[in-house]
This record gives C-alpha cells, sequence and structure tokens, in this order.
C-alpha cells in the first residue's frame, strides 16, 4: 500500500510536474471561491456599521 | 417548453435568482465536489500509464478541461454580453462580471499546465505557438474585461462595455480551436472532437470525460456561488436585500 502510494507520487520521476499542476488548480479554485465569501463579509461589514 | 420560459424569465429577476442560488448552492457544491474528485482521482491515481509519455501524461486531466473551460466560459460571457445588449437584464450584465474572474483563474491554469507538460515533453516551457499564443490572448481578454469593468464607476455603463468587449472578443474562440489545423505547431490536435472518434484509449479517455464534467460542475458551483455576491453588491440598497442578507 506505501509502496504504491509512493509511486504515485514519485510517477517515475515525473510527479513534480503533474503534482505541481493539481496544486496550481487548487489554488486557482480556492482564491475563486474565497473571494465572493470576503466581498459578502466586507459588505455585511459595512453595512451594519452604517445602521 | 413555457414552463422553461417562465422559469428563466424568472432567474433574470436578481431577487428570484437570489433565493434560488442560495438554497441551490450546498446542492451544487456537493455535486461539484463528487464529480471532480472522481474524475481526477481515477485520471491521475488509476489510469494506464502512456507507453510514450510515460506518468506525465496524466497533467491531461487538469490541462484539458481547464481548456475546454476556459473556452466555453467566454462563450457564456459572450451569450450573456448579446442578451444584455438586446434585452438590457440586468442579471446578464453581473453574469460577465462574475464569470470574467473564473475564466480568466481556468485559462491562466491552462496555460501554466500547459509550460508544465511542455518541459519534459518539448523541452522548453514555452513557445509562440499558434496554440499557446491564442490562449494568453484569451488570457489577456479576459483581463481586459475585469479591468475595464472596475474602471467605469456607472455599473451600466461598464456592463454595457463589458457586453460589448465579450461579443466582439469571442472571435478568439474558434481561432484557438483551429490553430492547430491552420498553422503549423508543436501542440497536438485537439483531444475532444465532434466528428470523429477518440485516439486514446477509453480506460483514459473516460475518466477524461468524468474530469470536464467536473469542472462544468465546479463551475457552476463557483459561478453561483460569485453572482451571490455581485447580486448583494449591486442591489443593497434594495429593500429585499436588506430583509433577505442584512435581516432589518
Amino acid at each position: 500500500m506505501l509502496d504504491s502510494l509512493q509511486l504515485l507520487f514519485i510517477m517515475d520521476g515525473k510527479g513534480p510536474y503533474v503534482w505541481a499542476c493539481l496544486l496550481i488548480l487548487i489554488i486557482v479554485i480556492f482564491i475563486n471561491l474565497i473571494i465572493p465569501v470576503i466581498r459578502l463579509k466586507r459588505i455585511y461589514r459595512e453595512e451594519t456599521l452604517e445602521e | 417548453m413555457s414552463r422553461i420560459k417562465n422559469w428563466l424569465i424568472a432567474m433574470g429577476s436578481p431577487p428570484h435568482f437570489y433565493k434560488w442560488a442560495t438554497s441551490s448552492l450546498p446542492w451544487l457544491a456537493g455535486l461539484a465536489v463528487i464529480v471532480f474528485c472522481v474524475g481526477l482521482t481515477w485520471g491521475i491515481g488509476f489510469s494506464p500509464t502512456d507507453y510514450k509519455q510515460g506518468d506525465v501524461y496524466r497533467i491531461i486531466y487538469i490541462h484539458v478541461p481547464s481548456a475546454i473551460l476556459a473556452e466555453s466560459i467566454y462563450i457564456f460571457m459572450a451569450i450573456s454580453g448579446f442578451i444584455s445588449m438586446v434585452w438590457r437584464a440586468k442579471i446578464a450584465g453581473m453574469l460577465i462580471n462574475s464569470a470574467a474572474p473564473i475564466g480568466a483563474g481556468f485559462t491562466l491554469v491552462a496555460l501554466l499546465t500547459g509550460s508544465i507538460w511542455g518541459k519534459p515533453t518539448w523541452g522548453t516551457w514555452w513557445v509562440w505557438d499558434a496554440r499557446l499564443t491564442s490562449t494568453l490572448i484569451l488570457f489577456f481578454l479576459y483581463a481586459a474585461i475585469i479591468g475595464l469593468h472596475s474602471s467605469i464607476e456607472n455599473k451600466t455603463k461598464g456592463d454595457r462595455a463589458v457586453a460589448i468587449l465579450a461579443v466582439l472578443g469571442v472571435v478568439i474562440v474558434p481561432i484557438i480551436k483551429k490553430s492547430v489545423d491552420w498553422w503549423q505547431t508543436l501542440h497536438q490536435p485537439s483531444t475532444f472532437t465532434l466528428t470523429s472518434s477518440p485516439s486514446m484509449s477509453p480506460e483514459m479517455y473516460l475518466p477524461l470525460l468524468v474530469c470536464v464534467l467536473g469542472f462544468y460542475c465546479l463551475f457552476i458551483f463557483m459561478l453561483t456561488n460569485s453572482l451571490r455576491g455581485e447580486i448583494i453588491s449591486r442591489e443593497r440598497d434594495k429593500s429585499w436585500v436588506k430583509k433577505q442578507f442584512f435581516k432589518y
């Protein structure tokens, strides 16, 4: 099990290329998901402060 | 048919869309996470190794869906732009504004993952090849739409300006699609074509299809999430927002 996980991680020396791509994808998705949440929180804070 | 039409007309109203989005968001998130994770796990973890490229070909499960989505989002924005110009639907302008950062993100993923894939296969990170250059132009178009909208104070005028840019810019999509046929390029031919059967084996092709589906589900979820913020931001002075969002 551990051996096959290690093989999957290393991928015959090509692992860093594949995992770097996955990391880029996750970062972009995370940014796109977090920005609307921050925006809504900011609007809520501004509006409640005004009130 | 008239029920679908009525539903679409109702969706054009921001309060109605906000209500629908709030109740649908958990379901959309669940569906997106499941399909996206199944596709990527199947493709990266369980699909067979390519005899020519080895394991590095697994980048296809990130690169191809990102590139397809980058182009699809732009087409979606052009359609929204057309609706915004012809019928002056307020929600169409909001859709462009919400979809542009997501499209820019996926175009960036397609460019960066393509570059990373290029290093072990072509021996270089970047070439000024037709496919790569036209995709870079697509990224600049997304950046222009985001920049243009944020630079115009009046949101209605901003919506109109980006709608025109979205409609005019859509010409880049067929250029990207056909670039591998029209010019001599290092880039391989299209993975998905409607006219011929796939050149990959089903063990490699099926997880790719699931990945593409997962990316589309993710886009719908991200767009709905982002559009809620856009609606609240623009309609914050309206009584329905004060009642539903600020709970006054």
